[in-house]
């Protein structure tokens, strides 16, 4: 278990304060986060790169505050992978052994089989510059594997690499935790990598963490309007509640009323809808727990196997339709059409 | 439609020619104008020889030094922040600036007369007239050359780089040794030839340190005023050339050896 507990640190003018994070063994943990909210400066403590103003970190029941970063053991994998530019693919991958004072067929055998598990046997003896971006990245995970680190932390390890390479990294760390069964602490601002691969998400912004959880809970029931920003959320509203219990109704800002069907607890504030779970009808859907919005279609985008469809209802809202459906509709812009949701689908911050 | 004429890439290779013109001709110029059995009878010159292979060897001595006293300079220069930086990279810049000559009446205030001077004596290391002293000369005024080369390559190397050697268990020592220097090894070789030329051409501070043993030169300053451009000229052109070939010889090493370094290291 790594626990960090009261971490404080202040860079420039920048300051992390992280009050309790704790990762459990063998698990993959994701620090979720935009560009410069922290990620990489928590990394490096945690790491031992750089020492905390105040606070603790303990892994397995040890404080390794004071600790080394060559004490510590951690592995590091970052995005460009930080091979060592001197070394070929062996060099780089036994250079943790013969930190440690292995030498010799020892040394070589050991990086022979780390290789032959990992799959990457046929690089034995390339040069760095002569390797592919994914290459690069298997490289640099075996390289943190062979000293068997108990943890392993990953900085946006994906983020430089083409979207096939990246399904294929994503499977390669799975495959490696199921085998070697490291703890990964991975941070990215991925949401997909985050999806694909972990186990709990803590999202941070500004050197604090605003959520964490299960991936499904931040990504169903994001504490505020950053979170439901930063997981995918397009439709997010602010306006003011009337009537109560089943007869609730959210008036948008711009006058669109959206039933909620359930007490708020608060007069106004915000609701958010996920357009995954938007359907779109040419014609009226009659349901008393259901949202029936008209409106007009104003843009139609593909995405990777999906179509975003935006339909002003009074105030843009966003759909994600199939392209098939798209298809069987005969959806185009300017086409007029209904907004279907149910008021469960309704999330309110 | 036809192409448009690169006015701008011929104009800005018009006056490169100038700046190429500086450097070439004067060397060309020496060269065609010194007869081929002129610069090999130098080689019969027992003076012209000593002071050839004196110059090579004390400026490789002040490239030693700089490579052993100037690398952590660079080292700590390229990846440290501290208090009073500015100011010493404003001292490590100092020699560019200093006419030769103060160069040299300090270095001789200190080194040869001063307290210092006396304390290194007692050590057995007099400057005054020695080789020592051609050494520290050409030292002090090429030094600037080698650890701006060597800053640059330590500064170029990723940190994250060095982050992760750490975390594979390499104490701060190993690092600089196994990581950084390999890496930067390129651009130490570039410092200590840029500061090896630097030194094999200095004059202004070597006189007033050590006019003897005569190091070339002084040698060819010494044949101009009292023989002559005629006695002078064949020496000049003598250093010229060998300076020429070892450095396109260094160079061709650095290609082959630098640029593969470490590379089987495992």
């Amino acid at each position: 278990m790594l626990k960090i507990t009261g971490i404080k640190k202040t860079y420039d003018r920048f300051s992390l304060d992280i009050g309790l994070m704790e990762v459990a063994p063998a698990s993959h943990y994701v620090l979720l986060g935009p560009t410069g909210s922290g990620k990489t400066l928590l990394m490096n403590l945690v790491a031992g790169l750089i020492r905390p103003d105040s606070g603790s970190i303990e892994h397995r029941g040890v404080d390794i505050t004071g600790m080394s970063p060559e004490e510590r053991g951690f592995g590091i994998v970052y995005q460009d992978s930080a091979l060592f530019p001197h070394l070929d693919v062996a060099g780089n991958i036994g250079f943790g052994l013969r930190m440690k004072g292995v030498r010799g067929r020892e040394l070589s055998r050991s990086v022979e089989s780390i290789m032959e598990d990992l799959g990457i046997n046929h690089l034995l003896g390339r040069r760095i510059d002569g390797l592919s971006g994914g290459e690069k990245q298997r490289v640099a995970i075996a390289r943190a594997l062979i000293l068997r680190p108990a943890l392993i932390m990953l900085d946006e390890p994906f983020s430089s690499l083409d979207y096939m390479t990246r399904q294929g990294m994503m499977d390669f760390i799975r495959r490696i935790r199921a085998e070697y069964g490291p703890t990964f602490f991975h941070i990215t601002h991925d949401l997909d990598e985050a999806m694909s691969l972990a186990d709990r998400v803590a999202v941070i912004r500004d050197g604090r963490i605003v959520q964490e959880g299960l991936m499904r809970e931040i990504f169903h029931s994001p504490g505020d309007v950053f979170v439901a920003n930063f997981t995918g959320m397009r439709n997010i509203y602010r306006g003011r509640f009337s009537g109560a219990g089943n007869d609730t109704v959210f008036r948008t800002e711009p006058g669109v009323d959206i039933f909620i069907g359930r007490d708020p607890g608060q007069s106004e504030g915000y609701v958010m809808v996920r357009a995954d779970d938007i359907i779109l009808a040419k014609n009226p859907v009659e349901s008393s727990a259901t949202n029936c919005l008209p409106g007009v279609v104003t843009e139609i985008l593909p995405k990777r196997g999906i179509n975003e469809v935006s339909v002003d209802i009074g105030c843009p809202m966003y759909a994600y339709i199939t392209a098939r459906s798209v298809h069987e509709m005969a959806l185009k812009k300017g086409d007029r059409v209904y907004v279907v949701f149910k008021a469960t689908s309704v999330h309110m911050l | 439609m036809k192409p448009r004429m690169p006015y701008f890439i011929i104009a800005m290779s018009l006056m490169s020619l100038g700046a190429l013109c500086l450097v070439a001709l004067p060397v060309l110029g020496m060269f065609s104008n010194t007869p081929i059995s002129e610069l090999l009878s130098l080689f019969g010159d027992g003076e012209v020889m000593a002071s050839i292979v004196l110059t090579f060897e004390t400026a490789l001595y002040a490239t030693l030094f700089a490579v052993v006293f100037g690398t952590p300079l660079a080292y700590i220069l390229a990846r440290y922040d501290f208090r009073g930086k500015r100011l010493v990279e404003s001292m490590v810049s100092i020699p560019i600036m200093v006419p030769h000559t103060a160069a040299g009446i300090a270095l001789l205030v200190v080194f040869a007369t001063g307290p210092v001077g006396s304390f290194m004596s007692s050590l057995g290391l007099d400057f005054l007239g020695t080789k020592a002293g051609i050494a520290l000369g050409m030292a002090f005024v090429s030094v600037p050359f080698y650890i701006d080369s060597v800053k640059d390559g330590f500064a170029s190397v990723d940190r994250r780089i060095e982050y992760v050697a750490r975390s594979l268990g390499a104490s701060p020592r190993q690092v600089f040794f196994q990581v950084m220097l390999p890496i930067a090894m390129r651009s130490v070789f570039t410092g200590s030839l840029l500061m090896w030329g630097r030194g094999i051409s200095e004059f202004g501070a070597v006189v007033i340190l050590a006019y003897h043993p005569m190091i070339a030169p002084v040698l060819i300053y010494e044949r101009f005023t009292s023989f002559g451009l005629k006695s002078s000229r064949p020496v000049a052109v003598l250093l010229v050339a060998l300076c020429i070939i070892v450095f396109i010889l260094l160079r061709i090493i650095s290609g082959l050896k630098v640029g593969r370094a470490e590379n089987n290291r495992h």
